[in-house]
Order: structure tokens, then C-alpha cells, then sequence
């Protein structure tokens, strides 16, 4: 056939496209473009009727305005976190092939074994985190919280699951993430019809669960364990080029999905206690909102604690650099999934990981860290610190008499053997706080101290002078006791120093690490040099090694031994140090520049200083400089001679320098740095030392602490600690304002003075420079100047007024003019006629949009580790975060399918309140919920247990407990729980177990506030009786038990049955006996009642579920509180009904007779005519006559008795005759009719006999 | 300094600002070593009752202070706010709670309505005029509306006797915003009030006389108002404040010695007025977008915003601000970026220039920026 009909085709016409045959053609026919209806007839188009067209306008505008939402500030930082996608779907579904599937979709790499989290790098700018979500409630819930994205699949032969209906119920709780269905299994339905079906239905039901339109996607198979290529690729990019709105709760909370752990306690600690807390360090990236270092957080399944130490990490999954292609090349598509075992094992050689490089190793751990920050010592020292002994710890420890000289060590310490126990931990937070050091003292008192690296170098130029010094170290261990208190005035003096040369250099400090003899002075410069000339050999490596033989040593010698090690360790500090000073010397020189400049100003400057001085002294003036130095060399005398005197010149010094620093530190306000320092770091440990030195002064000497306390003394030792309490700022020396001069210098503060673009003066002034220096260029905008400048053109410029913007007018400017002047009348027409800016909703648009891009703008130059410090952990760093006392089960159970969430707690949100929320059973729950009933809540980052108290609004706002919460309605509930953001949403369950038949989901609402009582009444009623009754007054037993109790209610309303109602006066007696009056008699069978609302009093028991910590055979069955029904059912336990209730027949219940209503006769009187009672005489009955009958007549009767007794006889007769005869009349037209039927019948027969007969023939015929 | 797991502080300076800035985040605190050495140790009678009026304000405090009185621990509540009335002992004045109250009131649960008794101006505090006349626009800025916010002074109390009362009523907020204002302006015009009470009248105008005369160098458009207060002890003074085109307030004030009160000599009416003013024009050259009464608010309710970044250009900082600052650091874990404001008309000039005719400006500003913490006011409910 196929044969034939290939013979049979002919050669089909082609038509030609071009050619000469073609363009005639086009010729002939030309394609004429038809009008549309509308402009062939546009009157027919036109306005019908203004009211519609108005009306239309309105929907229009309706519709559009209904789509606004509420402008939010942009927040999402430049480099943003992965996106979270969960995968979801009952057991069994396919959710691993799909997750495998994917994977290898974005970088063409099989995980055979996916555990936690997966990032990959996907595009551009969008990287992935893949989370599988197992089919327990918790890790749904937890999920829900952290999902962007949810990719739920769908079993097609099975149906919509009710894990699925679960988790949208709390995703909706939550703030809904994006959810893409994914409908699978469809090969196993053979039939194509059943299949059409199927899909239909589902996608039906899908979209009513969560909106119309929403996507549903076709997995139509299984190639090879995986799904067909270009579904997976089409749901990829999908995925991928997904947006979304910011909810709430996240753009509220940093958050962090933990993608590796790390516990870091230390193994001995473990081997000898197993079950001993743990120290744990987890890494994620953050997201939500910047993390704060040290931020309170609660880790869903685990429990609140409070982050030990944070830093940023290099990120392990990078976005690809400066990517000009469309597309990532294989190198640039990064995976990193540390829990499944992709870091290191199987990768290795495409991709870039961290290394894990053995958990348990805490110095590589912190190694890593070291990277990212650059301070050298400080991270790894808390760590080697746990394995030191006190001793190494104590020849470890430093201190820094200046902050900008090196360190002493600590041997002076320990030549008193009694004294302070010092141990430093030398710790950089690397979250922004300065590098700072901790020091432990004997008392066990924390003492920080923190250090700057941009002061370190200050003296370096005065080094080469004091280098003699350094031969006569002699050590004196009694002085060394001094160093703590001096410490503090020596950094003040040298913050002085290094500011403004008010006491020569050379003449200052000298002394050494516990050397010299003059307590007061310690020269640590003096030594540098010397090291550094000598010791060049004794490197770093020397650092390392020689400080750890002079620990060694120290503890053996006593005396000669530790001098020798101290000296050396001293020297190796120096080294240390120095090295670090060396680096900056720019920024002495800066200091120096500044004062120079202060040097150089007029009076008004000088006034500042004097003002700054009279701060701290009194008005003292400055002339302290020289009084100082007088001083100071009082100081040097007196520690040569006996103690006591030393103590007194040190105690004198001690004040001069420190009303110097004081007064120096205001006119240093000026120096931006300074000041950072001074908040943020410095004068904190300066305060503790002052703190220290008073405790001192406690043990010793009484003299001082009085000395200091001088009334007129602002800022003395105890200024800080006690001094009064005000905000408002009075400066103790005011200036000489009546003076011009001074006055100058706020001149242009007022709107008479200068104003601030002063650019008319300052172009004339420019102007005339050039006219004075002939040409000059401009480095700024490379433009030339030459001399011949146009008079005229500057007197324009004069005239054009304040607020143009300076331009450098020459031949070329007066084009630029023209372009500006245009620029401004269009700005001009703009605002005028454009209701652009009128908007209120593009307005409020316009504004959120600058802050954000000042958001994005103000920090973006600075460096991240300084960043951190003012904004925190920003979304997308990868950081590490270290928790110490993390419970032991959390490692010991730890099941990567359990999600780890670090969720950042706000202020107030670590506290415990009442929560009221509104609530509403979710309306598939099958159980009704009793008051009191625990249930398991998710709110904000928690899952807790709590029993939970409804309540209903009242309609004047009372809140009246309910026994249970209604169905189908929202009441009121109260819980003990932790304080939430007001407008959060919640799930409830009552149980979290593994497969119970029922849905799970008990209730949802919101919380509506918190608040530290409960505000739920329950009604109460008191009964009593009367005892007494005194016409209006009763005496009332049996409501109270004693007087507090009535005088509790002195004052209240009381009501018998019957109404009468009554006020509570006074308590009568000691038994609860009180008096009350009625507004009538009462009667002693009456019972009086007391109606009162009593506030419940709520269980304050909230119990975290620890998910996360039970053994994963029970993490999906723990239970926690039993309702109280189920306690009843597994103790056997029935309710004994209450005989009252029980329904019985009513048996005697008394008719209800009114008695006549009766008005009295006063009232009659006054009543109106028409009320009043009418007096109607009674009308009298008419009385019959009473007949005798005489003998005939009596017969008369009887006769006629008689003759009626047989009429009636007859009549019956007749009667019954009568029906007789009719019945038989019927009985025969019946017999006839039958017969006449019959007859007819007959007839039909024969007729139809024969009519059949005829046409038989007829047929056979 | 945290000792488990409990901010601690010791002495019994910035009582205010810990108490405020516990109430606000909810962390507890504890103050120990209140005037431990002193030869009355213990918390005094106005502190006390400053910790009884926020008890007042809030539900829920808790409270412990040792036998001594001098060491305090504060577990803070729920701010209540509502209508309350207390009585401040007249040591301080009534300037010493109402800063506290301001911190708070805008994040109560219910609108706070509080009428405070007793001393109005004294010389420690910010009196209730200067904090009308630099706090309110403050508060006004923030609180966007000034529907419901108002400090009203029934009557002036003078020190030693007091009997002053003041009414103070603050709407409540969810939010704050963040902002940025970097531009003070410049002073358009001067007001003030010229208080006295129980002196002669003439007092009043001699002090006004005086320091009218040291503004009129400056501008013409300075006025000030006379209150001859009727109290139960004598006293005058006088409270300025400089308004800019930009709607910042600066403001100072200065007073007599109050009665008993030893000091070397007293004040002519003429003294008053004169150190008032150039304690203003000191504010002026100090400058800064608020005066430096105003700055731990501000900086308060810059920690406050949304995480979003503020910014403001402060004068130098007050000790009493960089406490305030260092303590924000505690409780919020915020820090601020500070900065030399530079004006933006002198950046692009040349520096021999600047040189030669000084800056005319006052004192070099700072510009303050910090991250809002994204607080939301947790007491304020719906219903």
C-alpha cells in the first residue's frame, strides 16, 4: 500500500519567495493593514456615559491600590545568604531522588549520601541550600520558620498527605515560604483518563490549600532511579530565579542554619565525665538581620543560651568574582555540604572546601580562625591556655603600663607569693570588640583590659634617648605592689603625653618591668631600643620558645632565678611589642600635627584648654604644667627616702596626674580617636582599676579615700563610681563671652552670621587670589585658571545668590551655566506640576529606598572586621559560633536529618511573661480543647509545652474564662511563656507523636500581648443566709469565714433570690458574720448572694521541647505533660456523674394560680379616670318561676313523654328501612352494571375473534 | 561587666541610665557598692523613690535591695505607663525623673498621664523648662505626631521647699524610624522664660535686661517671657534656648542659690541672666544637631530604630552621653561609628584658607552613626 501511495504523490507546487515572479506578485496584492474597529468608527468608542466611565476608572484604581503593600526598607545585603530550600513530603515519596536529582541538575555531581544541609552555588548571584525535612512535626515545624522555599511533593497515587496539610497549616503560622507542588508517581497510573483525572483533582485541592494559581509541577517517571532530565531542569530554573517577600519574623531575627558542629570540649574532660557539658562551635551562614557578638539565642530543640564568642569565616561556598559570561563554568559551581562527607572525601579536587581535618582538634579548629583575623596572638590562647599550668599562665601574663608601650610581664607577681594570682587571656573578639586581654586576680575578680594596636607605637621616637636608663635596673620587690595602682595614672599621663607635649618626654617614666626604683616611673621605651640593637637574633621563634624555659625556671628559683627570668621575659615582651610598634609611626605623627595646630591657635583655643582644665581642677589654671614637673621630681625624691613619705608624694602625684588626664581628655574630645577609645574600650578597665585601688586603700590607708572626696573635686577617684547623678552638662569654666573675640568664633552659628555655603565670599576671595597669582589649576577638576577672569561674570556669580553650587567660571562655564540653569527650571516645573512626589504611598516608597541605600552605602569601604563591629554579623557572612555548656546529648544524639537552628533572640525575648493570644481550634481537630490542657506551641523560634487558659471578650472587655475553647470561633487565650513580638503566629498540637491517625495541628492564632499577670475572670458566687433581719437591715452568716474576708467586700452588692438588693457595710464579729442593707425587708428563708469576678490564677509552667536532645528512637515520641483526659484514661479513672444532674421526670410541680390583682383604694383615688377601676353593679340573674303542675297536667306529660318516646321509635325504623332498601337499590345497579360489562366484553371478544380472523387471512396473504 | 549571666555596675552614678536602659531590653542588673564608703552608704532617698516610681510605671519589677541599701538588683517588668501621680523628694529635681520617664513613656503598654510633685528648677538637673524646651522637640521628632505628648507645669517649686507639680503625658509607639539628621542650621531666634518667686518683680526684668543684652550682639530676634511664680521658697532664674532654621534646640539655663545653700557669694539678678546666656552661647559653640541635655536620647532612640543605619551630628559628647554610649554597648550590644562631622561647604576648600579665618562655628562636631537594634515596644498589646 505504502508503495502505491508513494508512486500515486505528485510534485507539490513550491511557491516562490523571491525573484521577479515573487515581487510582482507582492505587487499585485499588496498586504493592506486593516483598520481596527475602534479607528474605523471611533465615535462608537467613545464616552457612552460618564457615570461608567467613572466607575471604571474607580475598579481600576481599586484594583491597582489593592495590590500595594506597605513599603518595607530593602535589607538584603549585597552578597546575600543562600536561599533555603526544604524539600517536604510524607515517607516515601521521592524526596531523596528529587534532592539527588537536583543536585546533580546544578553541579553535575551524584551525592549518594545527602545528610543536612547542601549549599551549592547556582548562578551568579544566587546560591542554594538544600534541606531534606523528615515527616517528624518538629523538624516540619522548625523548617517552616527557615524555609524560603518548599518543594512539596506530592504522591499522585496516593493523594494530598496529611503531613502535607500539616506543614502548610504551619508554614501559614509561620509566614508562608514560597511552596511548589511537585506530583509524582504519575507513571503508576496506567490509564491516561484516570491520570488527566487525577492531576486535575489534585491540583484542585492543592490550590484551594494555598491560593489559586499556584504551581503545581508533573514528575512523570523514573529513568534509572532518577527523574527525566528537563522536568528536573525546568523546576531548577524555577527555582532559581525565585523571588520573595521579606516575612516578618526573619527580617526581625538573625538567624543561622547550622551546616556543621563542632564540639571542642576537651577530650580529658569528656574521658573522665561523659556526660559532662559540652563546648560546641557551629558554623552557618546568617540571615534574617545582622547577628549581634554574644546575642542571646535559642537553638529550636535544645534550649536558649548565649553565644560565647563569634566570629566571620572566609565563606566556604562562595559566590564566583567578576563573572562576565552568562553562565558558571564547572570550577565555579561549588558544593558544600560538611555533614554529608562532601567536604574533603569525595570532591576534593573540583571544588574548594574546608577542610574538616579532624573534628576534634581544637588548635586546627582556631587556626582557621587565625586566618580570617589578623591578630596574631589572642585567638589561640584561650585554648592553650587549658592546658597550662597556673604557673605558666602567671609567666604568660602581661601588663602594659601605657597603652602605647609594650608589656610587662608579670614576674613581679610572683616574687610575692602571696600576691594576686594573674592569669591573661590575651583574646581578640573578633566580633569588633579591641583586642583585650583578661586578667583573673587571687579574688577571683575578672578584670579586662583592653589594648590598641593604633597606640602602641607612640614613643618610638623617643626611644634613643632612654636607652641608658637600662643598665641600673636593679629589681625591688617592694615596689612591686604599686604597679597595679600606678598602672592606670601612667596610661593616663601617657595619653596626655602623647597628645600635648605638657611634659618633656625625656624627664617622664622611667623604669623598667619591676626594676627600676622609682615606683612611679616606669620606662618601658628605655629597654626597647636595647633589645632591639642586642637581640635581633631573638626572633619570633625566640618569643615562642624562651618564655616557655623562663616559666620552667621561675617556680624552682626563688629569688635570683626569677630576677634573671623575669628580666629576660621582660625583654621578650619588649620584643614583642615592638615589633608591633614599629609598624605605625603615621599616626604619632598625626597626634603631633594636631596639637601643633592647637599650638597655633588664638586665644579662643587657649580658653577652650583653660575651660577643659577647669573641668577636673576647679578653675585651676594651666599653668600645671610646670607644677607638674615640680611635682613629679618631689615624686622621684621621696620614693628614695622611707615608704611612708613615698606614699605621700605618690599620693599627691598620683592626683596631679590625674586631674591632668581628666583635664586632657576633654580637650582630646576632639580627636576622634580618642574618643572611640575612651567609650569603648580604655576607661572601662580604667574604672575597675580605680575600683581595684580603692579596695586597696580599704585594706591600708583611710586617709586617701576621705582625701578624695573633696566636695569641689568633679572628677576624682570616685567620680565615676559615685558622683552624682545628672545629665546635665554645666561647663565649669565658662568662657569670657562678653569678649568679641570669643564671640567670633559662634558668629556663624546664627542666621546673621556667615552661612554655611558661603560660596559667594569665598569665589570673590578666590577670584582675587587669582588676579594676585595669575594662573593656577585646579587639582580637583583639572580644569585651568587663568588671570584674566571676566569682572562681570564674577559679579553674576555674586548676584546669582547663596545657593549655587561654586563653579570655576571661565570660557567653557558659561555653557555649563546655562546647562544648570536649565537643569533648575526643569526641577522647578517638575515640583510644581508633576504630583510625583505628592503621593503619599511613593513618598513613603522613595524614602524606604534611601535608607536603604544608605544602609547598603555606610559601611560598604570599611574593613569586615571593623564593619562587624558596628553593624554585627551582616546576612550572608559565614560565621562560627562558640557555645560553651552545650548539654552532652547534643552530640551524643545528634541526627543530621534534625535541622539546627541558631535563632537570634531580640531584648526582652529571653524573658518569661503571660502571653494573650488569640486562638482558634483548627477546624479538622478532632478533640475539643479543655482549659488547662497543655499544648505544645510554636511561637517565634520556640516549641514549648504549657497549659493554656481560654477566655472569652466580654463585651465590656472583661475577659471571662472559658471551660473550652468553641469551635469554628476565635477566643482569647493566656499561657505562661516566653515574651513574643505582639502579631507573631503560632501552631499548637497536643501531641507531637509519630503516626497518630488524627491531624495534628490543634489550634493556630496570634499573640495579641504579653504582659507579667494574668488578666482571665471566672465568675464566682458567695451564698449566705440571714441570721438576723432588723426591718432593712440583715445580718448575713455562712459567706465568709472570717472579717479580713468581709472587709474585702465592704462596699460590694449583694441580691436575694427574689431580688432584693443589698450593699456589704461592715463585718460583725470574728466568724465571717457581717451586716448589710436591703432595699427591703428580706425574709429568712431568703438566701443572699454575692456576685464576684475572681482572677484566675494561671500555672506558670512552660517546658521546652528538647527534641533535639532525646535519642532519635524517641525524638518523634516524646509527650511531655498528659491532658488531663488522657491521665484519666491511663489511670482508669471515670467522673462520677453528679446526681443533680441527671434529667428525671418533673413529678410535682405546682400549678401556678394568680391571684386577682388588687389595687389599693389610695391608688384608686389617684389613678386617672380611664385606669380606674370601674364599680360596675352586678346584673341580677333572672330567676324562673317555679312550675307546679296540677295532676292532668303531670299526665298531660307523661303522655306527651310517650307519644315522643315512639315517634322516635319510629323514625329509627324508618330509618334503618330506608338504608336497607338503598343498600339493596345499589346492590342491584352493581349486579347490572356487571352484567352490562360482562355483556360488552363478550362482544369485544367476538368482535376482535373476527376482526383477527380478517386480518390473519389478510396477513398470510 | 556580667556576673551570671546579670549585667553589674558598681556606684551609684548612671543609676538612671542602667535602670532605664534594663527596663527597656528587660535584662536585670545589679548595682553593687552604692557609696560603699561613704559616710552615709546606701541608696538615698531620691533614688529610692526614682526605683519606686518605675516600679510604678512598670508590672511586674522585682526588686531586692540589701540591708545597707547599697547594693541593688533590678528584674524589670513590663511597662504599664497609665495614670499615675508621685511625689520627688526635693533633693533633686523633678528633672531627675522625668529624663527616665521620657526614655520610657514611648514604650508603655498604655499612654502615660503622670503629674510629678516637687521641685521644678534646681541646679543639679535639667529643670522642667529646659527639658520642655530641649527634650519636647526631641520627643516630638520621634514621636512624628505630638498628638497626646505634652509637659504641662501647673506650678514652679523652687529648692528647699518644692511644691512644684508638672504633668507629663506620652503617647505609646510600636517602632521608632530611624533618621538621619546631619544638618543643625543656624540660630534663627532666642526664647526663654524668666522665672521668680517669691522676690521682688523687678527682679525679673533686671535678669531679662542682661541677658537680652549678651544676645543682642548675635540677633534681634530674641524673646523671653516672665513667670513670677508664687512658691514656697524664693528664688529666680533663667532657662534659654536657641531655635535654627533646621528645628534644633539648644538650651541652658542658670539660677540663684537657693535658700541655705552655702556658697561663697551670692548672685545678683544680673549675674543669673548673664551666665545663662553665655552658658547658652557656650551650648551654641558646643552646637550639634541637639544640645548636649538631649544627646543620651537621642542616642537612645537611635539604638532603638529598626536595623537600619542613623546618623546625627552631635557637639562634643557629654561625660554623661559617653557613659550613656558605653552603656548601650552593654545592653544592646551596639556600637556607634563616631566620626569628625566635617560641613560639607568646607570639604572641597582649601585648608590655608579655613586657616586664615577660623572656623566660625563653634567646637568641631561629631557625627555619630550607629545600626538600630530593631527594637519593638513588647508591653504594647492589641486588643
Amino acid at each position: 500500500m505504502a508503495d502505491v501511495e508513494d508512486f500515486d504523490k505528485k510534485k507539490s507546487h513550491s511557491q516562490r519567495h523571491s525573484g521577479r515572479k515573487a515581487q510582482k506578485k507582492e505587487a499585485k496584492n499588496k498586504h493592506v493593514q486593516d483598520l481596527t474597529a475602534q479607528q474605523r468608527n471611533p465615535k462608537a468608542f467613545a464616552f457612552q456615559s460618564v457615570v461608567k466611565a467613572q466607575r471604571r476608572f474607580v475598579r481600576t484604581q481599586d484594583i491597582k491600590s489593592k495590590k500595594h503593600h506597605i513599603p518595607v526598607v530593602d535589607r538584603t545585603p549585597v552578597e546575600p545568604p543562600p536561599v533555603v530550600v526544604a524539600v517536604v513530603g510524607g515517607p516515601k515519596v521521592g524526596k531523596t531522588t528529587l534532592l539527588r536529582c537536583l543536585i546533580k541538575n546544578y553541579t553535575n555531581q551524584r551525592l549518594s549520601d545527602i545528610q543536612g544541609p547542601v549549599t551549592i552555588v547556582v548562578g551568579k548571584k544566587r546560591r542554594l541550600t538544600f534541606i531534606e525535612v523528615n515527616n517528624d512535626v518538629n523538624c516540619m515545624i522548625d523548617i517552616a520558620k527557615v524555609a524560603d522555599i518548599v518543594l512539596m511533593i506530592i504522591d499522585a497515587t496516593f493523594g494530598i498527605e496529611m503531613e502535607v496539610f500539616e506543614f502548610l497549616e504551619i508554614c501559614r503560622a509561620h509566614g508562608s515560604p514560597r511552596v511548589m507542588g511537585i506530583l509524582n508517581h504519575l507513571d503508576m497510573l496506567r490509564d491516561n483518563k484516570s491520570l488527566r483525572k487525577k492531576k486535575k483533582a489534585l491540583k484542585h485541592r492543592f490550590q484551594v490549600e494555598l491560593y489559586p494559581g499556584a504551581k503545581l509541577f508533573y514528575f512523570s517517571g523514573l529513568i534509572r532511579e532518577e527523574y527525566l532530565k528537563n522536568e528536573i531542569k525546568n523546576l531548577g530554573r524555577f527555582i532559581s530565579v525565585m523571588k520573595f517577600r521579606p516575612l516578618t519574623w526573619r527580617t526581625s531575627h538573625p538567624y543561622v542554619i547550622v551546616d556543621r558542629y563542632e564540639d571542642i570540649t576537651n577530650p580529658e574532660r569528656i574521658r573522665e565525665e561523659p556526660k559532662c557539658d559540652r563546648d560546641v562551635v557551629l558554623y552557618g551562614y546568617v540571615r534574617g538581620i545582622p547577628f549581634q557578638q554574644s546575642q542571646a539565642v535559642h537553638i529550636p530543640g535544645c534550649g536558649d543560651f548565649k553565644i560565647k564568642d563569634m566570629s566571620f569565616l572566609p565563606d566556604p561556598c562562595p559566590l564566583p568574582e567578576h563573572l562576565k559570561k552568562r553562565s558558571l563554568n564547572a570550577k565555579e559551581r561549588l558544593t558544600y555540604a560538611p555533614m554529608s562527607g562532601v567536604g574533603g572525601v569525595m570532591y576534593d579536587k573540583d571544588a574548594v572546601y574546608i577542610d574538616l581535618g579532624g573534628s576534634h582538634h581544637p588548635n586546627k579548629v582556631k587556626s582557621q580562625v587565625k586566618e580570617s583575623d589578623d591578630e596574631e596572638e589572642g585567638v589561640l590562647q584561650p585554648l592553650l591556655d587549658l592546658q597550662k599550668t597556673t604557673n605558666e599562665k602567671q609567666a604568660q601574663s602581661r601588663i602594659q603600663l601605657f597603652s602605647h608601650s609594650k608589656f610587662i610581664a608579670n614576674e613581679t607577681k610572683y616574687a610575692n607569693e602571696e600576691m594576686d594570682t594573674v592569669e591573661i587571656t590575651d583574646r581578640t573578639s573578633s566580633e569588633g570588640l579591641p583586642l583585650f586581654e583578661t586578667v583573673t586576680d587571687n579574688t577571683g575578680r575578672v578584670r579586662r583590659r583592653a589594648l590598641f594596636n593604633d597606640n602602641l607605637e607612640n614613643n618610638v621616637d623617643e626611644l634613643e634617648s632612654d636607652d641608658d636608663d637600662e643598665d641600673g635596673e636593679t629589681s625591688e620587690e617592694g615596689e612591686e605592689e604599686d604597679i597595679e595602682e600606678e598602672e592606670e595614672e601612667t596610661s593616663d599621663e601617657e595619653e596626655e603625653e602623647e597628645v600635648n607635649d605638657i611634659i618633656p618626654p625625656k624627664k617622664k617614666f622611667k623604669n623598667d618591668s619591676g626594676v627600676e626604683s622609682d615606683s612611679e616611673d616606669y620606662d618601658l621605651d628605655s629597654d626597647l631600643l636595647d633589645i632591639q640593637q642586642q637581640n635581633l637574633a631573638l626572633k619570633v621563634d625566640s618569643e615562642v620558645k624562651e618564655p616557655a624555659a623562663a616559666r620552667k625556671i621561675m617556680p624552682l628559683s626563688k629569688n635570683k632565678d626569677s630576677d634573671i627570668a623575669q628580666k629576660i621575659q621582660g625583654i621578650l615582651e619588649k620584643i614583642n611589642t615592638s615589633q608591633q610598634n614599629t609598624k605605625m609611626p603615621s599616626t604619632t605623627n598625626k597626634c603631633k600635627i594636631l596639637e601643633d595646630d592647637d599650638d597655633e591657635d588664638d586665644d579662643d583655643d587657649e580658653e577652650e584648654e583653660n575651660k577643659d582644665k577647669g573641668l577636673s581642677n576647679g578653675g585651676k589654671s594651666s599653668s600645671s604644667v610646670v607644677q607638674d614637673k615640680g611635682e613629679e621630681s618631689e615624686g622621684t625624691d621621696s620614693s628614695t627616702s622611707d615608704e611612708d613619705e613615698d606614699e605621700k608624694g605618690k599620693e599627691e602625684y598620683r592626683m596631679e596626674m590625674f586631674k591632668q588626664a581628666t583635664s586632657n581628655f576633654y580637650k582630646n574630645q576632639s580627636t576622634v580617636s580618642f574618643l572611640r577609645k575612651y567609650i569603648y574600650g580604655e576607661i572601662k578597665e580604667e574604672e575597675e582599676n580605680r575600683l581595684e585601688e580603692e579596695e586597696e586603700d580599704f585594706g591600708g590607708l583611710f586617709q586617701r579615700t576621705s582625701k578624695v572626696r573633696k566636695p569641689g573635686e568633679l572628677y576624682s577617684v570616685h567620680a565615676v563610681m559615685d558622683d552624682t547623678d545628672t545629665s546635665r552638662y554645666i561647663p565649669p569654666v565658662l568662657q569670657e563671652w562678653g569678649d568679641s573675640e570669643v564671640r567670633v568664633t559662634v558668629m556663624d552659628c546664627f542666621v546673621t552670621g556667615d552661612w554655611k555655603d558661603r560660596d559667594a565670599q569665598t569665589l570673590l576671595k578666590m577670584d582675587d587670589e587669582d588676579n594676585l597669582y595669575g594662573d593656577f589649576e585646579d587639582l580637583e577638576n583639572g580644569s585651568k585658571f587663568s588671570a584674566q577672569t571676566d569682572q562681570k561674570q564674577q559679579e553674576e556669580e555674586n548676584k546669582e545668590g547663596k545657593d549655587e553650587v561654586q563653579e570655576p567660571k571661565k570660557e567653557k562655564s558659561a555653557k555649563e551655566k546655562l546647562l544648570e540653569k536649565k537643569r533648575r527650571l526643569k526641577e522647578m516645573f517638575d515640583s510644581e506640576y508633576d504630583d510625583k512626589g505628592s503621593d503619599h504611598f511613593d513618598n513613603l516608597k522613595a524614602e524606604m529606598s534611601q535608607q536603604a541605600q544608605l544602609n547598603r552605602a555606610e559601611f560598604e569601604g570599611l574593613d569586615d572586621q571593623l564593619r562587624v563591629q558596628y553593624e554585627g554579623f551582616r546576612p550572608g557572612l559565614y560565621v562560627r559560633m562558640e557555645f560553651s555548656n552545650f548539654p552532652c546529648e547534643f552530640i551524643t544524639n545528634f541526627d543530621a536529618s534534625y535541622p539546627v537552628i541558631v535563632g537570634g533572640l531580640l531584648e526582652n525575648e529571653t524573658n518569661m511573661g503571660f502571653i494573650r493570644v488569640r486562638i482558634k481550634v483548627h477546624r479538622w481537630y478532632p478533640k475539643i480543647l479543655k482549659n488547662r490542657d497543655p499544648l505544645i506551641l510554636s511561637l517565634g523560634w520556640r516549641r514549648f509545652q504549657s497549659p493554656i487558659y481560654y477566655a472569652k471578650r466580654e463585651d465590656n472587655f472583661r475577659l471571662r474564662s472559658l471551660k473550652y475553647a468553641r469551635k469554628y470561633l476565635h477566643v482569647e487565650a493566656m499561657l505562661w511563656g516566653p515574651v513574643t513580638q505582639v502579631n507573631t503566629g503560632f501552631v499548637a498540637l497536643q501531641n507531637i507523636t509519630d503516626r497518630v491517625p488524627e491531624f495534628r495541628i490543634a489550634a493556630n492564632g496570634v499573640v495579641l500581648e504579653t504582659d507579667k499577670s494574668s488578666k482571665i475572670v471566672k465568675k464566682l458566687k458567695f451564698i449566705g443566709t440571714p441570721e438576723k433581719i432588723l426591718k432593712k437591715t440583715a445580718f448575713i452568716k455562712d459567706m465568709f469565714n472570717s472579717e479580713t474576708e468581709v472587709a474585702k467586700f465592704v462596699g460590694a452588692k449583694v441580691q436575694t433570690q427574689s431580688g432584693i438588693r443589698g450593699i456589704i457595710k461592715k463585718f460583725k464579729g470574728r466568724n465571717g458574720l457581717y451586716r448589710a442593707t436591703f432595699e427591703d425587708m428580706i425574709k429568712m428563708s431568703d438566701v443572699v448572694v454575692l456576685k464576684t469576678w475572681v482572677p484566675l490564677e494561671l500555672a506558670k509552667h512552660c517546658f521546652p521541647v528538647r527534641s533535639l536532645l532525646l535519642p532519635s528512637n524517641e525524638k518523634a515520641a516524646w509527650q511531655g505533660m498528659r491532658t488531663v483526659a488522657q491521665i484519666k484514661k491511663d489511670k482508669g479513672i471515670k467522673a462520677l456523674p453528679n446526681p443533680d444532674s441527671f434529667y428525671t421526670d418533673i413529678t410535682s410541680r405546682r400549678e401556678y394560680i394568680p391571684l386577682p390583682l388588687r389595687v389599693p383604694k389610695d391608688l384608686q383615688k389617684s389613678l386617672p379616670y380611664h385606669l380606674k377601676p370601674k364599680v360596675t353593679p352586678k346584673a341580677q340573674k333572672e330567676q324562673r318561676v317555679v312550675v307546679v303542675k296540677n295532676p292532668e297536667e303531670v299526665q298531660m306529660d307523661t303522655f306527651m313523654k310517650r307519644l315522643k318516646v315512639m315517634m322516635e321509635d319510629r323514625i329509627e325504623k324508618e330509618e334503618r328501612d330506608k338504608v336497607k332498601k338503598k343498600q339493596k337499590f345499589q346492590k342491584d345497579i352493581a349486579e347490572r352494571e356487571h352484567m352490562r360489562l360482562v355483556r360488552e366484553k363478550r362482544k369485544k371478544a367476538a368482535i376482535c375473534k373476527y376482526k383477527g380472523k380478517k386480518s390473519g387471512s389478510k396477513s398470510v396473504v | 561587666m556580667e556576673v551570671n549571666g546579670i549585667l553589674t555596675y558598681d556606684g551609684c552614678n548612671f543609676l538612671r541610665q542602667r535602670l532605664v536602659l534594663s527596663m527597656l531590653t528587660g535584662k536585670p542588673v545589679r548595682i553593687r557598692n552604692i557609696r560603699a564608703k561613704d559616710a552615709q552608704p546606701g541608696l538615698r532617698e531620691y533614688e529610692v523613690s526614682l526605683i519606686r516610681l518605675l516600679d510604678c510605671v512598670s508590672n511586674g519589677s522585682h526588686i531586692e535591695v540589701n540591708i545597707s541599701g547599697t547594693s541593688v538588683l533590678f528584674k524589670p517588668g513590663v511597662l504599664l505607663g497609665g495614670i499615675l501621680e508621685h511625689s520627688c523628694p526635693n533633693q533633686r529635681g523633678i528633672g531627675y525623673f522625668l529624663e527616665p520617664l521620657f526614655m520610657l513613656a514611648p514604650f508603655c503598654k498604655n499612654p502615660l498621664d503622670i503629674t510629678l510633685k516637687g521641685v521644678t528648677n534646681n541646679k543639679i538637673d535639667p529643670s522642667v523648662d529646659m527639658i520642655r524646651y530641649s527634650l519636647m522637640p526631641v520627643m516630638k521628632k520621634f514621636l512624628v505626631t505630638d498628638e497626646g505628648l505634652s509637659l504641662k507645669m501647673t506650678r514652679r517649686g523652687l529648692p528647699p521647699g518644692g511644691g512644684g507639680v508638672v504633668q507629663f503625658t506620652c503617647p505609646v509607639r510600636r517602632t521608632l524610624r530611624a533618621f538621619q539628621w546631619e544638618d543643625s542650621g543656624k540660630v534663627q531666634r532666642i526664647r526663654g522664660v524668666v522665672f521668680t518667686s517669691r522676690v521682688a518683680p523687678t527682679v525679673a526684668n533686671r535678669i531679662l535686661e542682661a541677658a537680652k543684652g549678651e544676645f543682642l550682639n548675635f540677633l534681634t530676634d530674641v524673646y523671653f517671657t516672665i513667670d513670677n511664680a508664687k512658691g514656697s521658697s524664693p528664688g529666680y532664674g533663667l532657662c534659654a534656648a536657641a531655635e535654627t532654621n533646621k528645628g534644633s534646640h539648644l538650651s541652658a539655663e542658670a539660677m540663684s542659690n537657693a535658700r541655705g545653700e552655702e556658697t561663697p557669694e551670692n548672685k545678683l539678678p544680673e549675674d543669673v541672666g548673664r551666665e545663662a546666656a553665655w552658658r547658652l552661647l557656650e551650648e551654641v559653640y558646643r552646637g550639634g544637631c541637639v544640645d548636649s541635655t538631649s544627646q543620651p536620647l537621642v542616642l537612645l532612640f537611635m539604638v532603638l530604630a529598626p536595623t537600619d543605619v542613623s546618623k546625627i551630628v552631635l557637639g562634643p559628647l557629654t561625660p554623661y552621653s559617653m557613659h550613656f554610649l558605653r552603656h548601650l554597648r552593654d545592653f544592646f550590644q551596639t556600637k556607634f561609628k563616631i566620626d569628625e562631622h566635617q560641613e560639607s561647604s568646607l570639604v572641597g576648600e582649601d585648608e590655608e584658607e579655613e586657616e586664615e579665618e577660623g572656623p566660625r562655628t563653634g567646637a568641631s562636631k561629631l557625627k555619630l552613626t550607629c545600626v538600630g537594634s530593631g527594637y519593638t515596644n513588647i508591653s504594647k498589646g492589641q486588643v
